[in-house]
């Protein structure tokens, strides 16, 4: 079992670039992970900046509230306040400010992160998501 | 465990669909039913996203660049460094 692996579920927390490949892709790696939490292989966690940013992404690109309602329900998010992993931010080794809370939320609830982003590259906690498929063969 | 009411007929065509698919159970065959729902959801979304993009004349690259400066924007609004 893998250091990822709790209770046979893998929990995992994804940042908002994973989110967007998958709606870019849909039969992509990305969209493929958010399959397997869509069978309750894997729990997804994103904290709630993660939410803020796709709201106001969809915002300016003219999306209605109901249609950005219909994209955040695509996938079994547990959204997480901040006020659960703020102390955890300075406990946080990426370097930009922006990408703090993913990493602060993987502290906090002690799982791996999944982002494209190399900025996650620096935490040993990342989990490589070619690494996270093999897992189910 | 959950009871919901349903018509006959309905009832009928559940355990219809649930032979039919093999399924151990009329909750598995609903599970499923769910899964495929949201599969179907997702990929309507997917065609939406893209159009959005398409219309919006950037590349996805283009995107995700713009998304992490609403990123930064957020962040110095919810966690301003001190």
């Amino acid at each position: 079992m893998s250091g990822f692996l709790r209770n046979d579920v893998i929990k995992i927390v994804v940042d908002t670039n994973i989110l967007f490949m998958a709606w870019h892709n849909s039969s992509g790696k990305a969209a493929i992970v958010l399959d397997k939490a869509r069978e309750g292989k894997i729990i997804l966690y994103a904290p709630d900046s993660v939410k803020e940013e796709i709201v106001r992404v969809f915002k300016r690109h003219g999306q209605a509230e109901e249609q950005i309602e219909s994209f955040l329900a695509d996938f079994p998010i547990i959204w997480i306040e901040k006020d659960i992993y703020n102390i955890f931010l300075n406990k946080t080794k990426v370097k930009h400010n922006a990408d703090k809370p993913v990493e602060a939320l993987s502290l906090a609830l002690g799982c791996s992160i999944l982002s494209a982003d190399n900025h996650f590259n620096i935490c040993k906690n990342r989990v490589d998501i070619d690494k996270l498929l093999r897992e189910f063969g | 465990m959950k009871t919901i009411g349903i018509p006959e007929d309905l009832h009928k065509e559940l355990i219809r669909l649930k032979l039919e698919n093999g399924n151990r159970n009329i909750a598995e065959m609903i599970k499923k039913l769910v899964y495929e729902h949201k599969k179907r959801h997702f990929l309507g979304n997917s065609l939406k996203f893209n159009e959005m993009l398409r219309k919006s004349g950037k590349t996805f690259d283009q995107f995700l660049k713009e998304s992490r400066k609403v990123r930064e924007e957020i962040a110095d609004e919810w966690f301003p460094e001190e």
